[in-house]
């Protein structure tokens, strides 16, 4: 009977302690999905910043303003590709209590 | 072996204990800091307790054996919920050490699981040798992993004052 109660009480202790650690590391998805997406990305980040050093150099107004215009067009889409990026991640990891991230709804 | 085994055990206790020194100093991420403070503190109090435990633990020998691993059981799930509740409270997100040593402390209440159920239940006694193994390997693979994470972090902090 005490060895019965006993691996009942160590079995319920465990499923407890199973219950806490996912509890606790519910929080953190969004924030790693975000970093693991702008890993994934950081070519293009790194491009972007080139870009921005590009327009700044560039001292003829007719190029430089053609260069802005290039460099805020794929500003947009690498922002724009960053959020859909997390929020396919978000759906594909079946993240709760997150209705939309950036523009972007997240339906069920 | 076993001797040699509980010694460095001891030592990579204190090893963590300087750890924790060294992520106050750097003003490392707070969730680790919890984290390495429950680790500590509850390795600490499992150390201080074993002597009486075992004297609990021999008077009655039918529940005393039951009595050994329901209570290490125990405090490894109470320091688990330590850590969870005080990132609950105060709405933190846990690193990836945390979450690491929440992981250890799971381990060892399985361990204390499946060693009642071979010795006890089934008696088996296929575990003895890996029960004591598996417990020291435990606490010891905390070390390199914070240390690990901790010169990430320092990294990490040096980038961002060097930009």
């Amino acid at each position: 009977m005490i060895e019965f109660l006993s691996l009942l009480v160590l079995a319920v202790l465990l499923l407890s302690g199973l219950f806490w650690y996912k509890k606790t590391c519910r929080h953190l998805t969004v924030k790693e999905i975000e970093q693991r997406v702008s890993q994934q990305m950081e070519q293009r980040a790194h491009k972007l910043c080139m870009q921005a050093f590009d327009v700044q150099r560039t001292s003829e107004a007719e190029e430089r303003s053609k260069l802005d215009e290039q460099f805020q067009d794929d500003l947009h889409l690498y922002v724009e590709d960053f959020q859909a990026e997390v929020a396919e991640s978000l759906q594909q990891n079946k993240v709760q209590d997150i209705q939309s991230y950036g523009f972007i709804r997240l339906t069920k | 072996m076993g001797e040699f085994a509980y010694t460095v055990d001891r030592l990579f206790w204190l090893i963590c204990v300087l750890l924790l020194v060294v992520s106050v100093i750097y003003k490392l991420d707070v969730s680790s800091r919890i984290a390495l403070t429950v680790w500590v503190v509850g390795n600490l109090l499992m150390d201080q307790l074993q002597p009486y435990i075992m004297e609990l633990a021999t008077v009655n020998k039918i529940a005393g054996v039951s009595f050994w691993y329901v209570i290490w059981a125990a405090i490894e799930i109470l320091c688990l919920w330590c850590i969870y509740k005080i990132h609950a409270a105060h709405n933190l997100e846990a690193s990836k050490l945390a979450r690491y040593i929440m992981v250890c402390f799971l381990s060892l209440c399985a361990l204390q699981f499946m060693r009642y159920a071979d010795r006890v239940v089934l008696d088996t006694n296929m575990l003895s040798e890996v029960y004591k193994y598996v417990v020291v390997s435990i606490n010891i693979s905390v070390v390199p992993f914070a240390i690990f994470w901790f010169v990430k972090d320092i990294q990490t902090l040096r980038k961002g004052v060097a930009l």
